[in-house]
């Protein structure tokens, strides 16, 4: 049984005066296995980030299913939602979303101090995570006295460090410069290798060529999806950008 | 078309930002109206309208006028400040599209502009509107007859508009200064340059703390009531200060207290609270300041000018405790005998018989009158008196002789040599005393006479404490304590005999009975030549005094109200900036928890929790400033004659009431305004 199943996943908006519908996702079917590092490509308004939305519980789909482990999203009360989020997904956002008004630890503890673990557990849990991720000199730092690079792999620990079935990543190295981004994929390979499910919405072919698969979206469809196999990065690189090419010109399946 | 462009702008800025402007322009038109009305009840044409008094209305309202426009200034100038900071993307955004400091000049004059003419007008129309309303209420309360006249005072009106385009054109200065000196990136960015995090500054927390206890320890050591004057604004001053230290750096300090409690701090409840808390206070420990230090005052002038009002009755019947009042006092220590008492007794009497009235005396009681230091059990009558240390000793000093003390008291006491009763209003006991006036001393046992008081007439309206010395041999002290001091020119001594007495005389009224009865009595005391020197006599009539007692306390009343609305006025409106501002920084975090895993629900709880703290610490401080300036102010009251602690304590406590509930309703209110920017944002 896969980890993720995404099942005919449908998503309409209407605005807000009820006249026009605006058709998000159309007919979105995949599954990802465990320990899979998949990136979702597609322009600007394929309907990447709703995906990744009602993936993340934080938007409701139309029609469809989505399956985590044997559990229906779809089935969780609003109430539970919100747990249910803590407990089994980790998120990477572009933006970082650090609150400034916590330091880097406690920014990476929050997950847990809602879930009401105390400090010791705490504690055990986060020097590991830090050493791994490059941060154990910047934990009592502030968001605002690091670089981008550094917030990113601070929101990396704070994804990590509630062992998550799955990291949803949304276009993480898309507010970082190109050494950044390549330290933050290369993180993301590592803790991949470790057995860690990630799934990673992105435009960067560069960043999607880390993935093992790609699935491409166009027009709230998934277009197509291609496998690294036993390829190179540079290799699977390739592939991206030929497929990228022939999604803009609109060739058909 | 070009020619509307400006206006247009300037309409369409003011028009965006309603959020913030109209509740400015409402505060400026309550500024504008509150003045004209106090000009126009502080000028003659209302003051005239007045009994007797009037004069005393006329300044209190004027002394109004001048602290509303003390306040104006300040206060709409820290307003716009306010404003023009939150909209100072908006103006970069404008430089970047290509205009130029002067466009951006211009549009801020336009700005200004239409909000002073609407502030202008509103407020002298509402000002003019009302001003009717106030003269009434100020007619009520101080008793005068009402009229139902309207009027408009022109030059009232030219005073306030001439006050307040002056205020406008120094709030359009400062704009202008302020945005002409900043570049475009820099006004894009200025209201989201990045935070630091707060340091707790343990210095100045301490410094508030401590500075806070000396003020207190001030306030409550006083206890006389002319020094308590003189302390008082130094305590008023020590409390702003600090109050504003203990808000901007004590609570960040306590914050981070409390981030150091691991057990603590890791803890659902408390995590976000705490760790946001330290940014709320650091962005609105001024605010919050500024709103205890305003609810104070606000307290304060309530609490004190209603107590004035409502214990006017019990004022004028302890310092008039009959209708008429007649005093005679003589530079001769012997004063009269009780022979030539009696003659005066019957001129008083002869006088209402001729006349029909009917008399009743309420005081016929005569004593020595002087001034004393009391230090240890030593009653000095030549005790330095311009050391300003020996305020808290001085005593209004009374020598009674034992005859007029049981006479009055009721009581048989029989004194023997070097036996004396001491009385005093401040608490002194005292063993042994010794009466003492230069080369003269004298030493008395004093006889315990049991919790029964005995103080000499209106004592109460008396500035120092009352200290009463009844002794067996009056004779022969005042004699010896006259020799004494004949010495010393300055030294104050004199004999009083008081006679006060209620009357009705169907004939006249009480202030022409007392005129009349006074020339009477006057001309018996003529005719023997051997009083007639030395000796003066005066009245208080009590319908008469009572009008300027009723003017003043009745004007400081309105005057209290008046200002309290102005303040309570601003103090809505600071919290009605502070909401605004939160709203639109939190709202960022918001989205942020909940991405990360935070309930709705989390959220609303953890943002309730740190809004009714930030509610509570102002009401708290106003609440522990108010207990701490009780005694003070108290002591002050005791000055305009009010001694009435629990009338006092009484209006204290339902002046904090109304307040909180008032205070309550508009955090509810502005709350709201809150909510809404934040799920806005969403």
């Amino acid at each position: 049984m896969s980890l993720l199943e995404v099942k005919n996943l449908k998503k309409i908006y209407k605005t807000r005066f009820g006249g026009q519908q605006v058709e998000a996702l159309r007919d979105v079917s995949f599954e990802v296995e465990e320990g899979e590092f998949v990136a979702i490509m597609g322009e600007s308004g394929s309907g990447k980030t709703t995906l990744l939305n009602i993936l993340a519980a934080l938007d409701k789909a139309t029609a469809g299913k989505i399956i985590l482990q044997g559990m229906d999203l779809s089935a969780i009360s609003e109430k539970k939602v919100a747990n249910f989020r803590r407990d089994n997904l980790g998120f990477v956002f572009q933006e970082f979303n650090l609150l400034d008004t916590f330091s880097i630890e406690d920014n990476i503890f929050l997950p847990l101090v809602l879930a009401g673990n105390n400090y010791k557990s705490m504690r055990s849990k986060l020097t590991p995570i830090a050493a791994r991720l490059g941060i154990s000199e910047l934990l009592k730092k502030y968001p605002y006295e690091v670089s981008g690079g550094q917030k990113q792999r601070a929101a990396v620990a704070r994804a990590l460090i509630t062992d998550p079935k799955i990291i949803l990543a949304d276009e993480p190295t898309g507010a970082l410069d190109s050494k950044a981004s390549d330290e933050l994929l290369r993180l993301f390979g590592e803790v991949n290798a470790m057995g860690q499910t990630i799934l990673m919405v992105t435009h960067s072919a560069k960043a999607a060529s880390c993935a093992s698969r790609v699935l491409f979206i166009k027009d709230g469809e998934v277009f197509h999806q291609i496998y690294r196999g036993e390829g190179t990065n540079d290799n699977f690189y390739q592939k991206i950008t030929e497929t990228l090419t022939l999604l803009t010109k609109g060739g058909n399946k | 078309m070009k020619t509307f462009f400006y206006p247009k702008l300037a309409w369409d800025g003011i028009r965006k930002n309603r959020r913030m402007v109209f509740p400015y322009i409402l505060t400026c038109i309550c500024m504008i109206s509150i003045f004209y009305i106090l000009t126009f009840l502080a000028s003659s044409e209302t003051t005239s309208l007045l009994p007797r008094g009037g004069s005393t209305a006329s300044t209190v309202m004027a002394l109004g006028c001048l602290v509303i426009a003390v306040f104006s200034v300040i206060f709409l100038y820290y307003t716009n400040s306010f404003l023009i900071r939150r909209r100072a993307g908006e103006f970069g955004l404008y430089n970047v599209l290509g205009m130029n400091k002067r466009n951006l000049v211009k549009i801020i004059t336009h700005e200004t502009l239409i909000t002073s003419v609407i502030s202008l007008f509103f407020g002298l129309l509402v000002g003019i509107i009302l001003s009717k309303l106030a003269e009434v209420g100020l007619m009520k309360i101080i008793g005068a007859d009402v009229n139902y006249n309207f009027r408009v005072n022109p030059t009232c009106v030219m005073i306030t508009v001439f006050f307040y385009v002056a205020i406008f054109a120094l709030i359009w200065l400062s704009s202008v200064i302020k945005v002409s000196r900043s570049s475009a990136v820099s006004l894009l960015k200025s209201d989201k340059a990045g935070e630091k995090v707060p340091k707790a500054n343990w210095l100045l927390g301490l410094l508030g703390a401590v500075i806070l206890g000396i003020a207190y320890y001030i306030a409550v050591t006083i206890d006389h009531p002319v020094a308590a004057i003189a302390w008082f604004f130094l305590a008023v001053v020590l409390v702003i200060i600090a109050t504003y230290l203990l808000m901007i750096a004590g609570s960040v300090v306590l914050c981070r207290i409390l981030q150091k409690n691991e057990k603590y701090y890791y803890n659902p409840k408390h995590f976000v609270s705490v760790s946001s808390m330290v940014y709320r206070m650091k962005r609105n420990g001024a605010g919050l300041a500024s709103i205890a230090i305003i609810a104070t005052m606000v307290l304060v002038m309530i609490s004190s000018t209603s107590c004035l009002w409502f214990g006017t009755k019990g004022m004028i019947e302890s310092r008039y405790p009959a209708d008429i009042n007649f005093t005679f006092k003589f530079t001769d220590n012997k004063g009269l005998d009780e022979e030539r008492l009696d003659n005066l007794r019957k001129a008083f009497e002869d006088f209402g018989v001729q006349n029909g009235a009917e008399t009743e005396v309420v005081t016929d009681m005569s004593y020595w009158e002087t001034s004393c230091v009391a230090k240890d059990n030593k009653l000095d009558v030549y005790g330095d008196f311009s050391e300003f240390n020996e305020i808290a000793n001085m005593r209004d000093f009374y020598i009674v002789p034992v005859s007029i003390y049981n006479r009055y008291s009721g009581k048989n006491t029989m004194l023997n040599d070097g036996e004396a009763l001491v009385f005093s209003s401040s608490g002194d006991e005292f063993e042994t005393v010794i009466l003492s006036a230069g080369s003269f001393n004298e030493s008395y046992k004093i006889v315990d006479e049991g919790e029964d008081k005995f103080f000499v007439n209106n004592y109460l309206s008396s500035i120092l404490p009352q200290m009463v010395l009844v002794v067996p041999d009056f004779d022969f002290v005042t004699n010896s304590l006259v020799q004494a001091m004949e010495e010393e020119e300055s030294a104050y001594f004199n004999y009083e005999w008081h006679y006060n007495f209620d009357v009705k005389c169907p004939s006249m009224n009480d202030f022409d009975y007392a005129m009349e009865v006074k020339a009477a009595v006057s001309e018996v005391m003529q005719n023997d030549p051997e009083i007639a020197e030395e000796s003066y006599l005066y009245f208080d009539e009590r319908e008469y005094e009572s009008v300027e007692i009723m003017s003043f306390n009745g004007s400081m009343f309105f005057i209290g109200i008046v200002l309290s609305i102005v303040f309570i006025l601003a103090a809505v409106l600071i919290i009605y900036y502070k909401q605004i501002s939160e709203g639109y920084e939190d709202s960022k975090r918001f989205e942020v928890m909940r991405k990360v895993g935070m309930t709705s629900k989390e959220i609303k709880t953890s943002i309730n929790s740190q809004l009714l703290v930030v509610f509570f610490i102002p009401l708290l401080f106003a609440g522990v400033h108010l207990v701490f300036a009780f005694p003070m102010i108290g002591k002050i009251l005791n000055l305009f004659g009010l001694f009435d602690q629990k009338l006092f304590i009484v209006t204290t406590l339902i002046s904090y009431v109304l307040f909180a509930v008032f205070y309550s309703i508009v955090y509810k209110v502005t709350s709201n305004v809150y909510y809404n920017i934040v799920s806005d944002a969403k």
